[in-house]
């Protein structure tokens, strides 16, 4: 059984190390049981809350106006004009707006973190009505070389952890041991570099040098200070501005993805008629996609995505990103032109259309000139999706990430197969003008000792809709496996 | 405003006199509810009930001890009621071979003084945490606590010596304390930090 089953030691221990420690607790908890405690003058009430927004609101917007006319005016440019003269700028497209003349129109319209912070957390501690929320630094405790348990006994009376006094903080050693009060400057510069710990949570404005306080120095003069300072300090954490509290959820992230693209045929009529039709090759029932002669082609992808963190895993990403989809199609160049049908989907009632081409392309067809053709899009997307964090720590990460990406085609050349299947049609007019992608990949996330993250990982693309419009009785589907690579840094 | 004062207001429910005594003693009680709950926010939830029930009970208050004495009994009692009614607490009591329990290094926090030694008892299983919390803090005996743990006494008494056992040898691992040659004899170590 174990010896020593009492140890006022280490209890004593204990005691004295907890007893005097504090927290300050959030403004919510106060407000929460002022609530309970009086329930008929709920504050702030939500009419006058409601009534405040949009007083403010109205204020705001109707100066805006009444500032824009005039500069406008004074300007005497109408900036709404597309042909505005200017430098043309080469700023990165992920900083153009969409205007029409060449003129960057920042998307990014933060204020750099740190002047906005330091900013308005010193405005914030101008504005101090009272000792409320605060989180409490540690207690003076927190000094090297000063022995915790049976010479805390002798060091008590030099250590400021008396009951009777509530807060005791240990800011300037010189200007404790000189008995001067504390500088302002020092405290604001605690106060907007505090010191943190692994969690995150201000442990100390002066976690340095640290040393008992004399008891011959007069406490009082400087009690009153270190009391407010600490209640300012704790205020401002509580209160951070809102450029503060969102500074390190908020990432760019720039991207480029070369790939390998394919793609895959399906019927696409609503009469299965006119399904066997399209895949029957005379008395062969064979499928469409062995009927063609295709391969693989280099693709690419690249964009930039704004990353914002709303759970501990899982961040959310928008953006716009840049494709090239290419597959090729094997085929012979005739000599003579020659004529072919394409089997159509009437839209209007469902009934096969055949319409007529002239076509220069065979599919395996023997003597003629070989020809690979290049099925190319030049699409524009904006992707929407997140990242989801699976494991990791500290500098490297894994990360499962999916988007869904509508998408715009602004051009390409596509090539129908005919309806026997022995030639290739370049009908641009057939050529889907909008599609939905959607983008899967994982990737592991390394975090340079400059902030900068590296990432990499495999990305499957895949296109839901088909690249021909809904008159084609064959719908392709287009799909990309390559390795995504990008880096990511906050802003 | 004086203790009394902010007593006397608080009784007739003024709401000056209850923010003024809240601001008073809030500091030190969250810091109670810390070594109890299992994050921050728990201890907001803690301290909170805490207060209300420290608010509408201020008429029993009998002057006799401290008042910052009876608000934390109060409070230390709201808290052992959280954790029962979370039914967290049942199981972690019924776990006694804690042995298996290996606490690294790294799960400790590497700040100064008190609340590194705080940080330390949080990382103890919950069990251990709230009777060590109970007996070498609150003062409570074994029989006091198994009463609020509905546990028997000497398994109040059994777990706390675990407790203590793994909450010295944590201690000691991340030198905050070191075991001098006399028999439990304890002093700070020398912090390198």
């Amino acid at each position: 059984m174990e010896n020593n089953f009492y140890n006022d030691n280490f209890e004593q221990l204990l005691k004295e190390a907890t007893d005097d420690f504090r927290m300050y607790p959030s403004r919510r908890v106060w407000h929460s049981i002022y609530n309970d405690l009086h329930p008929g003058k709920r504050w702030p009430s939500l009419a006058v809350c409601l009534l405040l927004i949009s007083s403010v609101l109205y204020i705001g917007i109707s100066n805006n106006n009444s500032i824009n006319s005039i500069s406008r005016k004074s300007a005497g440019v109408n900036i709404f004009s597309s042909k505005v003269e200017g430098p043309v700028n080469s700023s990165k497209p992920s900083e153009r707006g969409s205007s029409k003349n060449n003129q960057p129109a920042s998307l990014l319209a933060f204020n750099k973190p740190g002047q906005a912070t330091k900013a308005q957390s010193i405005a914030t501690i101008d504005n101090v009505p009272g000792q409320e929320n605060a989180f409490a630094p540690l207690e003076t405790s927190e000094v090297q070389d000063v022995p915790i348990a049976p010479a805390i006994n002798n060091k008590k009376e030099e250590l400021i952890t008396s009951k009777s006094v509530e807060t005791e903080r240990i800011f300037n050693t010189e200007a404790i041991e000189n008995n001067s009060p504390i500088a302002a400057n020092t405290a604001l510069n605690e106060i907007t570099n505090p010191v943190k710990n692994e969690g995150g949570e201000i442990i100390s404005a002066t976690d340095k040098k640290s040393i008992p306080v004399s008891p011959k120095n007069n406490i009082a003069d400087f009690k009153n200070n270190k009391e407010e300072l600490a209640w300012i300090e704790n205020y401002a954490f509580h209160n951070k501005s809102s450029a503060g509290k969102w500074k390190n959820k908020r990432s760019i992230q720039y991207y480029i993805t070369p790939s390998i693209g394919y793609r895959h045929l399906e019927k696409n009529s609503p009469n299965e008629a006119v399904n066997i039709l399209v895949v029957a090759n005379q008395n062969n029932n064979r499928n469409i996609n062995e009927m063609v002669n295709q391969n693989a082609a280099i693709n690419l992808e690249a964009g930039t995505v704004l990353l914002f963190d709303v759970m501990k895993r899982v961040r959310l990403k928008s953006g716009i990103q840049f494709n090239y989809t290419n597959y090729i199609s094997n085929t012979f160049e005739l000599k003579h032109p020659t004529q072919t049908t394409i089997l159509l989907n009437d839209l209007a009632n469902g009934y096969p259309v055949t319409t007529a081409y002239s076509t220069i392309y065979a599919n395996n067809t023997g003597g003629a000139t070989p020809r690979k053709l290049n099925n190319k899009t030049i699409q524009l997307s904006i992707p929407v999706g997140a990242d989801i964090k699976l494991a990791g720590k500290n500098n490297i990460k894994w990360y499962a990430g999916f988007t869904v990406q509508p998408t715009y085609i602004a051009s390409g050349n596509v090539y129908m197969i005919s309806t026997d299947a022995k030639n290739y049609i370049d009908d641009p007019s057939m050529l889907r003008k909008w599609n939905i992608n959607g983008g899967f990949e994982t990737f592991i996330s390394y975090k340079t000792p400059s902030g900068i993250s590296i990432n990499a990982g495999p990305q499957f693309r895949y296109q839901f809709l088909s690249t021909y419009s809904k008159q084609y009785t064959l719908s392709e589907k287009l799909y990309n496996f390559g390795l995504k690579m990008g880096i990511t840094r906050n802003f | 405003m004086t203790e009394e004062q902010m007593l006397a207001g608080s009784i007739k429910n003024n709401a000056a006199a209850q923010e003024a005594l809240y601001n008073r003693f809030s500091p030190r009680m969250l810091g109670v509810c810390y070594r109890f709950a299992k994050n921050r926010e728990d201890a907001e939830d803690m301290l909170q009930e805490g207060f209300i029930k420290v608010f509408t009970q201020l008429h029993q208050y009998r002057n006799e001890g401290a008042l910052e004495g009876w608000i934390r009994r109060i409070i230390v009692h709201t808290c052992i009621n959280v954790l029962k009614k979370n039914k967290k607490f049942a199981d972690s009591v019924d776990i006694i071979h804690a042995s298996g329990i290996h606490v690294k290094e790294d799960m400790i926090p590497s700040i100064m003084q008190a609340k590194q030694v705080i940080e330390c008892i949080r990382i103890l299983p919950l069990g251990y945490r709230t009777v060590l919390n109970l007996y070498a803090i609150e003062g409570y005996s074994h029989r006091e606590i198994g009463t609020m743990l509905d546990i028997e006494e000497s398994t109040s008494r059994s777990q706390y010596t675990r407790a203590k056992a793994m909450l010295e040898e944590i201690l000691i691992k991340k030198k905050i304390i070191h075991k001098s040659t006399r028999k439990n004899n304890y002093g700070s170590a020398v912090s390198t930090r």
